[in-house]
């Protein structure tokens, strides 16, 4: 069971072939995501593991900001067998294996299920436990057959499929993620879920959702971890290591730890990623550090890409400047999204590598020039060409009009509109976080993932976006109400 | 007073305005005398010949010479010191004052002594007490005294007036015509206007236009 990801993405199952990646089959080939960690170059002695960090209980980051779960203590036991530290990398799932095949990770330990489409890529170590699609219902459910029984599934896997398979009198429903599913379920809006048989003991476990697991899995599978094809030593490495562990009491008690003994009667860990405000608030106020650096460059940079685009619509002749015209209602009318993966995923396909980062504030940067672009034209517009003549008749150079006349007089008509796009700018760039820029929305996902409580930190989420979007719309709307007093500015 | 070489000398001069011809091969000359007038109805061409003059428009033909020197390929520098011009509607910089309009174009030409000039030129002016407010805080008249303070700071040899009493009520145009009279006693005041008894109260000489050519020119009587 994923909790708390009622996004789409496609992070929700680590079943291969599960999922319909729109974007990634064709990044997989480029190989060269590059830059989803940041590229420094490992050290002999580290051991970087790459996880998402959004899957628990395998791996999830805690409100101490600590990554925690049954994928992370696997890890660590490995890397003290091999003696190796271990680093980890949280990465989106999409572009986890073209890290992989790029070397910007060594392995993958986040619950990685064995396929022979990935097998074809990578190199497999021996599994390291095992897991399948389960049938869960609510307690007093009726049989699957009767009419009208309703399953939830989480969008973009296979569960859909096999449900549909399984069950066919069932009315199958979609969701965006685990914990939507999950709500309803207790709502009594769903007769069952279909998830992960370890993920939905693990709710049980900890946070008593009293699912009922019927019958026996869907589907089994195995999870590995990969490793680059030409490492063999560190795969040699790792399956003597795994030898060792699985047949260890160690493994029994790390497994006991987040599954109980699989009926889901186990007991919570006391100490164990105990939800806190104070370190879920800490996480995310950094988070928002992220979003506004983000947010920030990208705007400066759409407001020099508009000054550039406005110039070129004002002085090219007719003809160029509708194609100018064009390439902005193109930008403006092509989804954000879109955007973004093609900087991201599609760049690379020709040898050009942004980086996450770069590529989240290029793409903002291009998409909010698209709008800024047109109020820099209007604002230069709504001054009278009398203006520029006694610019002129005073001796004043060109640039000397720009900068004390002409400037200062666009600067009210800007002001406002320009706040307001950084405003939506801000909230738009929850979007950033699909390529792994670990932006606000990101990690309040992580954290709902972890603690399972959507409403509280969606709201504290929303607070922490209002409390900086709001002064600058206040602001905005004083400078507005100023200019005005000025004369600057007319209705 | 009078000078040998002319003021300003416009030769064949042909001007197009939005693909429109709007002055046909006109000559003038004008030399340092009394105001003069350039008469006309409205589209006669006289503000585009006076916008030509002063070097804010294209011209398609001939030349436009202050002083000997070609108006068009003059440094806009140079040439703020030979002509000036005040706008039919002033065109004050709405997010400057009053002082800070008249101190930009001084101020950027690092000209000394601008700044004592220029207090001198608005107590003159009658303005001084307004130094601080800002264009949308004056009145029609105390725009146009801004706006003639901040060309006159410039002391340009020739200064063009375009319509100045179009807005104005009969006292304030008198208290213009007088004060045209006074600037002229520092630089050649050159005046559009369609308003005969604006014109007749300040300037004894001028042109009429019609067509974008000359019609008559000489003493106002002559020319009425």
């Amino acid at each position: 069971m994923r909790t708390g990801i009622p996004r789409p993405r496609p992070l929700h199952s680590r079943t291969g072939g599960r999922k319909i990646r729109l974007f990634a089959t064709g990044l997989v080939l480029a190989s060269i995501v590059a830059s989803l960690a940041s590229p420094t170059r490992a050290e002999r002695a580290e051991l970087r593991v790459g996880l998402t960090g959004a899957y628990p209980p395998f791996n999830y980051v805690e409100p101490s900001g600590r990554l925690s779960g049954f994928d992370v203590d696997v890890a660590k036991e490995l890397c003290a067998a091999i003696r190796r530290e271990c680093v980890f990398e949280v990465l989106q799932w999409d572009g986890i294996l073209s890290a992989l095949l790029a070397r910007r990770i060594d392995v993958v330990i986040g619950s990685m299920a064995v396929t022979p489409q990935r097998a074809a890529q990578v190199r497999f170590t021996r599994p390291y436990y095992e897991s399948g699609a389960q049938l869960f219902t609510r307690p007093g459910a009726g049989p699957e057959d009767a009419p009208g029984f309703r399953v939830g599934v989480t969008l973009g896997t296979t569960y859909g499929e096999v449900a549909r398979k399984r069950f066919p009198s069932a009315e199958i429903r979609t969701y965006k993620g685990d914990t939507a599913a999950l709500q309803d379920l207790q709502a009594g809006r769903l007769d069952a879920i279909v998830t992960d048989r370890l993920v939905g003991f693990h709710m049980n476990e900890r946070y008593g959702a009293g699912l009922v697991a019927r019958r026996e899995p869907l589907f089994r599978e195995s999870m590995a971890i990969p490793v680059h094809p030409d490492d063999e030593r560190l795969l040699a490495e790792l399956n003597r290591a795994l030898d060792e562990l699985l047949g260890s009491a160690r493994y029994g008690e790390l497994f006991r730890r987040y599954f109980g003994d699989g009926t889901g009667a186990g007991v919570v860990p006391e100490g164990e990623g105990d939800f806190s405000w104070a370190g879920s608030l800490r996480l995310l106020l950094r988070a928002l550090g992220r979003t506004l650096h983000v947010s920030a460059l990208g705007i400066l940079l759409g407001i020099a890409l508009a000054i550039v685009l406005a110039f070129l619509l004002l002085a090219l002749p007719r003809p160029l400047a509708r194609a100018v015209a064009f390439y902005v209602d193109f930008v403006r009318s092509t989804p954000f999204l879109i955007q973004l993966f093609t900087l991201y995923f599609g760049l690379p396909a020709i040898g050009l590598d942004l980086g996450t980062f770069t590529a989240a504030v290029v793409a903002i940067g291009i998409h909010s020039s698209s709008y800024l672009g047109e109020i820099v034209k209007v604002a230069y517009q709504s001054i009278p060409s009398g203006q520029r003549a006694a610019s002129r008749s005073l001796g004043l150079t060109f640039r000397e009009e720009i900068r004390h006349v002409i400037g200062p007089q666009m600067l009210p008509h800007l002001t406002t509109p320009s706040l307001n796009t950084l405003v939506a700018t801000i909230k738009d760039s929850a979007i950033v976080s699909v390529i792994s820029v670990h932006e606000l929305t990101m990690q309040a996902q992580q954290l709902i993932s972890a603690s399972f409580r959507p409403m509280e930190l969606y709201l504290l989420t929303a607070v922490l976006y209002f409390a900086i979007t709001y002064p600058l719309l206040f602001a905005g709307r004083r400078l507005e109400r100023r200019y005005r007093a000025k004369g600057l500015l007319h209705a | 007073m009078h000078d040998e070489r002319p003021l300003l000398a416009i030769r064949d001069l042909w001007v197009r305005r939005g693909g429109r011809r709007i002055i046909e091969g006109l000559s003038l000359e004008i030399r340092r005398g009394s105001p003069f007038a350039i008469l006309g109805a409205s589209g006669s061409g006289k503000t585009t010949l006076l916008f030509a003059a002063a070097g804010l428009l294209p011209i398609e033909r001939g030349s436009v010479r202050v002083m000997g020197e070609d108006v068009g390929e003059l440094h806009p520098r140079r040439r703020s010191r030979l002509l000036g011009l005040v706008f039919q509607d002033y065109q004050l910089f709405p997010h400057l004052t009053a002082w800070e309009n008249v101190m930009l174009a001084p101020s950027l030409q690092r000209r000394e002594g601008a700044e004592s000039l220029a207090r001198d030129l608005m107590k003159e002016l009658r303005i001084d007490g307004l130094a601080g407010r800002r264009p949308h805080e004056l009145s029609g008249g105390q725009k146009q005294r801004v706006a003639i303070a901040r060309s006159l700071v410039l002391e340009p040899r020739i200064l063009f007036f375009d319509e100045p009493s179009a807005a104005l009520d009969s006292r304030t145009s008198e208290e213009l015509a007088d004060l045209l009279v006074r600037i002229n006693e520092r630089t050649q005041v050159v005046v559009v206007s369609h308003d005969m008894a604006f014109v007749e109260s300040c300037a004894p000489r001028g042109i009429r236009m019609e067509g974008g050519r000359i019609r008559a020119a000489g003493a106002l009587e002559a020319i009425a």
